[in-house]
């Protein structure tokens, strides 16, 4: 008979629990299966009252223009729909993919939320509710963009809002450098000669700001713009695009041209792109700013409507198109969970906000340019209305390219090095290429 | 002379002015311990099993799937540990972390230093020990944003080095991948100083005067009664709060991380814990994120486990 001591059985125990756990973990742990739709809001039919969880990085009315349009769309909405109560809630954006990440995890969440489509959407597409059937053939009329939003073939994301990506300058400053204040450069030649003769009065050509990479991302949209073709950008929908293909090249590298030559305000690595562009911009130490929807308005506060400049991003010598054009796509986009109980509300909601009357009110109030070829808009603003001239008007309107979560992870926390000279464009581009390897083809 | 042992017989008569017999220790029977014993640590035996073994074998089992938590997640095998191990951007990380525990002899020699001058050398030494702890009760993010203000080109770190003539030295602290993991040991230091002196002042007072007292007298500096009386007499408790930094680098550095530099410029600052945070929320990638907190966690083990067998032999040396 084998003896048993004392010291022995408190170990056995422990090595039996511990058995006993991991199996029954591991059978626990298995496939979770299809998603069920759970949580959202109070779920109710069209007469029962509804709430509806919007989420968005842009609400903030009172500091924000943008939230305020917000919120007085949110107000119209609800005096239309009486049954209907917009919870809306604003997280930053720096977090904000990472909420909705742990979202669909939980299977739980926002209703309606703030989502980008293309490839940037393929990594949340497991809470992301197909819109395709929801939209009217007059919405298709009406919505720019629609194509540019969809991720594998498949509408998860309806277009909100016009995005452009263009400079804005100082026509105070111009003047002083003895440039044409109603001729901006139009030509990449062009462009650096500006830069020279601003340089030599002291002021920072373009203000700038990478820590956080955002700033090299819309660089990257309007430089791609130009250097990507048709095909090519298709084939980055898709999440089949090789970054270190000669179009994403070459737009880098003009990025470290400008880098090299001192075009960028000082310590470009220690600034962010919201709010220090704008504040240098504003500030009148940079003469040009890449700018963003809103910034124009708060911008004229402070150096005055009639002293702002627009201009398109100047041509590269390897642009696809000859003339200048305006890059655009997409502002926002606007998905619904696939776990809301109260999903044609929350469709209700965005048929609002997507309506012409709608984005006149965003325009109005916002600063936001529509995508609604119906919304009737105009401004006194010179600057707001050349863009607004440039949305109806341009012909050679395209985009350029965009990242996925893990793409622009790595370009975000490494283009500051890459300007600086810690890094090379190829180690950067290469990192991405392998990671969209590993990530594969977009899937809808 | 005594009389022989006779075990198992009873009660020996006691004979006055004999030596008496030494009894014989009668073996324990190894019969099984009553079921009661058993009951009696089930609760504390339950609870460990639901907070610490149960996450961890849950976390374990889904490092081998590709899991999505809700989500189809198909076992995958090894696929997570050889994407992990074979990524460029998770030995960068490991290195990081390495590197952080050159802030080990910093961390854990400072405040000793400081808790022993504060220790009958300083008047007012626990208002002292008192401005020492505020930055451990302040939180991350605070200090965070305090210090990358503090910190930028044109801030007042770099402003004072200008005023002084230090010119050369200014730096790009938080944006240089040169500067900022040495930055982020510094910025931990300030932030966790007072909490060591609080530590070692409690070790100080359990330490016989008279040692130091006497190395005093013979002429020791403060830097020799600190190496040759202090140190010895507190091994326990500079090799404890040793390993509690060890810990702490690998398992709270991420607020820090998170606030002052998000990982990078690049990935240059980044941390297993903060690595960790984004690849599974950030990216969606539970299984590889699980497979890197396994790995985590074995590495803690073994640093701990190297720990106290130093420890142990070095006590053994002595």
């Amino acid at each position: 008979m084998t003896r048993t001591t004392r010291s022995m059985r408190p170990r056995r125990l422990t090595l039996a629990a511990l058995a006993v756990t991991t199996a029954l973990v591991a059978a626990c742990g298995g496939d979770g299966g299809d998603s069920t739709a759970e949580g959202g809001s109070a779920a109710g039919g069209t007469d029962t009252p509804i709430t509806l969880t919007v989420w968005d990085w842009q609400y903030e009315p009172g500091s924000n223009p943008f939230g305020d349009a917000q919120q007085q769309l949110d107000e119209e909405f609800m005096a239309a729909n009486p049954d209907i109560t917009i919870k809306h809630e604003f997280y930053p954006y720096g977090d904000f993919f990472t909420l909705i990440q742990t979202a669909i995890t939980a299977k739980e969440g926002p209703d309606v939320f703030m989502m980008y489509g293309g490839s940037f959407g393929a990594d949340y597409t497991n809470g992301l509710e197909p819109l395709d059937d929801y939209l009217t053939d007059e919405q298709r009329d009406q919505l720019l963009y629609l194509a540019d939003a969809t991720t594998g073939g498949t509408q998860y994301v309806v277009p909100w809002t016009t995005y452009t990506t263009r400079l804005l300058y100082n026509k105070e400053l111009y003047t002083k450098a003895g440039l044409d204040p109603e001729a901006p450069p139009e030509t990449w030649e062009e462009f650096l000669a500006a830069n020279d003769a601003l340089r030599e009065i002291g002021v920072d050509p373009i203000a700038a700001g990478f820590q956080d990479g955002y700033y090299g991302e819309w660089m990257m949209y309007a430089l791609t713009s130009q250097t990507l073709t048709d095909e090519e950008f298709q084939q980055n929908l898709r999440g089949e695009l090789d970054w270190t293909s000669p179009a994403v090249t070459t737009a880098v590298e003009r990025m470290v041209e400008l880098a090299e030559r001192g075009d960028f305000a000082d310590d470009f690595e220690s600034f962010l792109a919201t709010p220090d562009t704008i504040d240098q911009f504003a500030a009148g130490t940079a003469a040009h700013v890449l700018s963003q929807e809103t910034s124009n308005v708060t911008v004229e506060e402070k150096i005055g409507a009639e002293n702002l400049g627009v201009m398109r991003m100047p041509m590269i010598p390897e642009s696809q198109v000859d003339e200048p054009f305006l890059a655009a796509t997409y502002n926002l986009g606007l998905s619904i969970g696939t776990w809301s109980p109260n999903k044609d509300a929350a469709w209700e909601y965005i048929s609002f906000l997507l309506s012409a009357e709608s984005q006149e009110v965003a325009f109005d109030v916002g600063g936001y340019f529509p995508n609604n070829s119906d919304s009737e808009v105009s401004s006194d603003s010179p600057s707001q209305q050349q863009i607004l001239d440039w949305v109806a008007t341009d012909p050679n309107i395209r985009f350029g390219i965009g990242f996925r979560a893990e793409e622009g992870k790595i370009f975000d926390s490494s283009i500051a090095q890459v300007l600086n000279g810690e890094k090379t464009v190829a180690d950067l581009l290469g990192e991405i290429e392998a990671t969209r390897q590993r990530l594969g083809p977009v899937e809808g | 002379m005594s009389s022989p042992v006779t075990p198992s017989s009873g009660p020996q008569p006691v004979v006055p002015g004999a030596l008496q017999p030494q009894r014989a220790r009668r073996r324990r029977s190894a019969q099984p311990a009553p079921l009661a014993d058993a009951w009696l640590i089930l609760p504390a035996a339950v609870l460990c099993v639901a907070i610490i073994v149960a996450p961890v074998a849950y976390i374990t089992v889904n490092s081998f799937r590709d899991w999505d938590p809700g989500y189809a997640s198909p076992w995958v095998g090894l696929d997570n540990y050889v994407e992990l191990l074979s990524s460029p951007v998770f030995r960068e990380v490991l290195g990081n972390e390495f590197f952080y525990l050159l802030g080990l002899p910093v961390w854990v020699a400072v405040p000793l230093f400081i808790s022993f001058l504060l220790h009958d050398r300083v008047p007012f030494a626990g208002w002292f020990r008192t401005v020492f702890f505020l930055p451990a009760i302040l939180s991350p993010a605070v200090v965070g944003v305090v210090f990358r203000y503090l910190l930028v080109p044109d801030g007042p770190v770099n402003e004072g080095l200008r005023a002084i003539g230090l010119d050369a030295l200014t730096r790009n602290w938080l944006a240089d991948s040169s500067t900022v993991k040495p930055t982020v040991i510094i910025i931990i230091l300030w932030a966790g100083f007072g909490t060591g002196v609080l530590i070692f002042s409690a070790g100080l007072a359990a330490l016989p005067p008279e040692q130091i007292e006497a190395a005093r007298i013979d002429g020791a500096n403060v830097v020799q009664q600190l190496w040759h009386v202090v140190v010895p007499g507190m091994v326990p408790l500079i090799a404890l709060y040793t390993v509690l930094q060890v810990v702490n680098v690998f398992l709270w550095s991420f607020p820090w991380i998170y606030v002052l530099t998000a990982g990078g410029p690049g990935n240059s600052s980044s941390t297993l814990d903060f690595d960790i945070y984004v690849t599974t929320l950030s990216f969606g990638r539970y299984g590889l994120g699980a497979a890197e907190a396994v790995v985590l966690m074995l590495l803690i083990g073994a640093l701990v486990g190297v720990g106290s067998l130093v420890t142990t032999v070095s006590r053994r040396g002595r």
